[in-house]
């Protein structure tokens, strides 16, 4: 079945014998831009199918009430930054319980901890630089650098003006460089 | 969506060595995973309906496992094989030779001795019915089997060739079908149907 335009999608969901197709169709459309959004904050891929998963379900009940004055995608990765963020603090607070540890230094070592890496690879070496961002950095910069996404649509997804985002943004960059070069 | 060239320009502006290169993420996906999620989470919400649905009508049930309890030798699935023996054949009755040619002739008896009585002048039914059977008798000797198959299946259908549908229009009958309707019910069947001409009961 082609892919629909988001209107169509959103048409055939209100209908409840499209109902199940049109959201598969969503999830087909989206699912692998959500996915490596959510896999870049939380590293594992069980990790990341867990969240994604409970976004996709968010998705399954907040769509009847989804406003269309606002793009689809905007509001799918508002969902899951939100459901990243949330995961991120509950893992941290397990982790300060359990570990004593910072949740970004866990994270690298996630990242490490893959059966792929390779320290002497750029795009591996980079991963480290990201997890060592803050929260919000590493948000702005993945979102950015990633997703392309304009700072207009960021706002809405992080609620937070343009130009803190650009400020986040270039600190965010300043600080990859700083890794990149020096460690 | 912004386009890679805005922000290379970024990067470039920023002196960045990220710059002029083409985003690349090192991880993997396990093979396959896109293609079943959306099956995946469809079961998810469709188990959450159901767990939604219990919990409104017996929430004591949600605590209970949903695992049968039911025990199985082990490697049972793997060991089980249905034994394959030949049985015997089923052979319908009407399939059986025997009784093909029984019938058939019994049939043809039957078809004969209704003619003789409809269309043979009193005092010749005897001779001239049992000279009719020896020739019919004869007859049937020489067709084939295809041929017996055809005359078995006609006589069985109880065909004549001269079959039509009748109207039984005794007021018997019709008072026997209107007994259930109230005068009401026919009025209003009347009031939407079209009276039944000579030509509607031709077609029917």
């Amino acid at each position: 079945m082609p892919l629909q335009s988001d209107a169509e999608l959103l048409q055939a969901f209100q209908v409840p014998e499209t109902r199940e197709s049109a959201y598969t169709q969503l999830i087909r459309k989206y699912q692998e831009r959500l996915y490596w959004h959510i896999r870049r904050l939380v590293v594992g891929h069980d990790d990341a199918n867990d969240v994604l998963q409970n976004v996709l379900i968010r998705v399954w009940k907040g769509l009847d009430g989804f406003r269309s004055d606002s793009q689809l995608y905007t509001w799918l990765y508002r969902i899951a930054t939100n459901e990243c963020l949330t995961f991120l603090e509950q893992q941290k607070r397990r982790l300060s319980i359990s570990l004593d540890q910072e949740g970004s230094a866990h994270l690298a070592d996630r990242v490490r901890a893959d059966q792929h890496f390779d320290a002497d690879k750029a795009e591996w070496k980079l991963q480290l630089a990201i997890q060592e961002l803050p929260e919000k950095q590493r948000l702005v910069f993945t979102l950015r650098y990633y997703d392309e996404m304009p700072y207009e649509e960021m706002s809405r997804v992080l609620d937070t003006s343009e130009g803190a985002l650009k400020a986040s943004y270039h600190h965010a960059v300043k600080k990859v460089e700083d890794f990149l070069l020096n460690r | 969506m912004s386009d890679r060239l805005s922000i290379q320009n970024e990067l470039k502006e920023l002196n960045s060595p990220l710059s002029g290169q083409a985003p690349r993420m090192p991880y993997t996906v396990p093979t396959g995973y896109f293609e079943m999620l959306a099956g995946q989470v469809l079961g998810r919400i469709r188990q959450e309906e159901v767990d939604d649905e219990l919990a409104s009508l017996a929430p004591g049930l949600l605590k209970t496992s949903r695992q049968t309890p039911y025990a199985l030798p082990t490697d049972y699935f793997k060991s089980v094989q249905i034994p394959v023996t030949p049985s015997a054949p089923v052979v319908p009755l009407f399939r059986r030779t025997w009784f093909r040619y029984t019938s058939a002739v019994a049939a043809m008896l039957l078809g004969v001795t209704i003619w003789l009585n409809q269309d043979a002048p009193s005092g010749t039914t005897g001779s001239a019915g049992a000279a009719v059977v020896i020739q019919y008798k004869e007859d049937l000797q020489k067709l084939d089997e295809g041929q017996k198959d055809l005359l078995q299946e006609f006589v069985e259908a109880g065909m004549t060739g001269e079959e039509t549908a009748q109207l039984d229009k005794s007021p018997a009958l019709q008072a026997s079908l209107l007994a259930d309707i109230s005068e009401e019910e026919l009025t209003d069947f009347l009031d939407q149907s079209e009276p039944i001409t000579s030509s509607t009961e031709m077609n029917n």
